[in-house]
């Protein structure tokens, strides 16, 4: 099937596709999920050439299931974002504590780089602020705003219910903006 | 009816202390999503040749035949349509036997009406009639 065709089909028709041997079905798939996994491992472990591993191990999990996937009982976006989750846990048991100054800063002289600069402020602000939350505000929030996940797929890789990831969520925030507030106008916001 | 410039929002006066978290994270938020590595395409490249050896490895696994490792007595049961056909095709062999040797009274008036008046007896099993009804029959 042309990949073009494939941009509308569901991630689960994808995965079906796939498992029968339709190999742009794969690239489809991949396209749609790989970038948005590797922020997420991203974020979680702070190292690039990391993430990219996780990223990858993810996927080929995914391949592997693909034959014996059972339709209609959990999203492939959920499940590949709990995979991650619990690969960067385990990465971070094994390896090391997380060290968030030491996230490069992109320093340059081009133009914008004062933006880009003020940006990684930013973030770097959010991210300390984060990590004073507790940990399920902070995962829930987290997948919410940076990953863009729906209610629904951030209750399926919590295993939580929709009303719970609500709660979650408005809490983290209001926790969130009280940290953030004294900072707003010092970041340029 | 009220309407607002677009430069400005309805709250830009409030104080901070009042202003909703939203307003106060999204530009945190953003930055942080612009902050996102971008994936390689080296790894994107690594992903679908992983995508492509899984999906060879499951398509070759399901047209493989799988070799029969059954014993040739297997292979009887297995024609006999296995084990529970077997179970009662033995249960209906005992029944006959058992019917044969000590047949219940309502039997011989069937054997009777359809064979005829008498059977003859060998070594205790009752096996033809005694009359010429079966020669008659042959002709």
């Amino acid at each position: 099937m042309p990949f073009d065709a494939l941009t509308q089909i569901p991630d689960e028709a994808l995965l079906v596709l796939y498992a029968n041997g339709d190999r742009a079905a794969a690239g489809a798939l991949t396209h749609r999920m790989a970038p948005r996994l590797m922020a997420q491992a991203f974020r979680i472990l702070k190292d690039r050439a990391e993430a990219e591993d996780v990223t990858q191990e993810a996927m080929l999990r995914l391949w592997k299931i693909a034959p014996r996937w059972r339709t209609g009982e959990a999203q492939v976006s959920s499940w590949l974002f709990r995979v991650v989750a619990n690969l960067c846990t385990d990465r971070l048991r094994k390896t090391r504590t997380v060290d968030i100054d030491a996230v490069a800063e992109p320093l340059d002289d081009t133009p914008g780089a004062e933006q880009m600069l003020q940006t990684a402020a930013r973030a770097r602000a959010l991210d300390a602020a984060l990590a004073a939350l507790p940990g399920r505000q902070k995962e829930a929030v987290t997948l919410r705003h940076i990953d863009g996940l729906t209610n629904p797929e951030i209750a399926q890789v919590m295993d939580i219910s929709i009303e719970a990831v609500e709660s979650l969520t408005a809490r983290g925030k209001r926790a969130l903006a009280d940290i953030l507030r004294a900072q707003k106008d010092a970041l340029g916001l | 009816m009220m309407t607002h410039d677009k430069t400005t929002r309805p709250d830009d006066d409030m104080p901070d202390d009042d202003m909703p978290a939203d307003d106060i994270l999204d530009g945190f938020f953003e930055a942080a999503r612009q902050q996102q590595p971008q994936i390689p395409e080296g790894v994107v490249a690594r992903i679908l040749a992983d995508a492509d050896r899984e999906q060879a490895h499951h398509l070759n696994r399901s047209v493989i035949p799988v070799r029969s490792k059954r014993s040739f007595f297997g292979d009887v049961v297995a024609a006999l349509g296995g084990w529970p056909s077997l179970a009662g095709l033995a249960a209906a062999t005992l029944a006959g036997v058992w019917i044969g040797y000590s047949p219940p009274t309502s039997l011989d008036s069937i054997a009777l009406s359809v064979l005829g008046s008498e059977t003859v007896s060998f070594g205790g099993f009752d096996i033809m009639t005694s009359d010429d009804t079966l020669f008659a029959l042959e002709g």
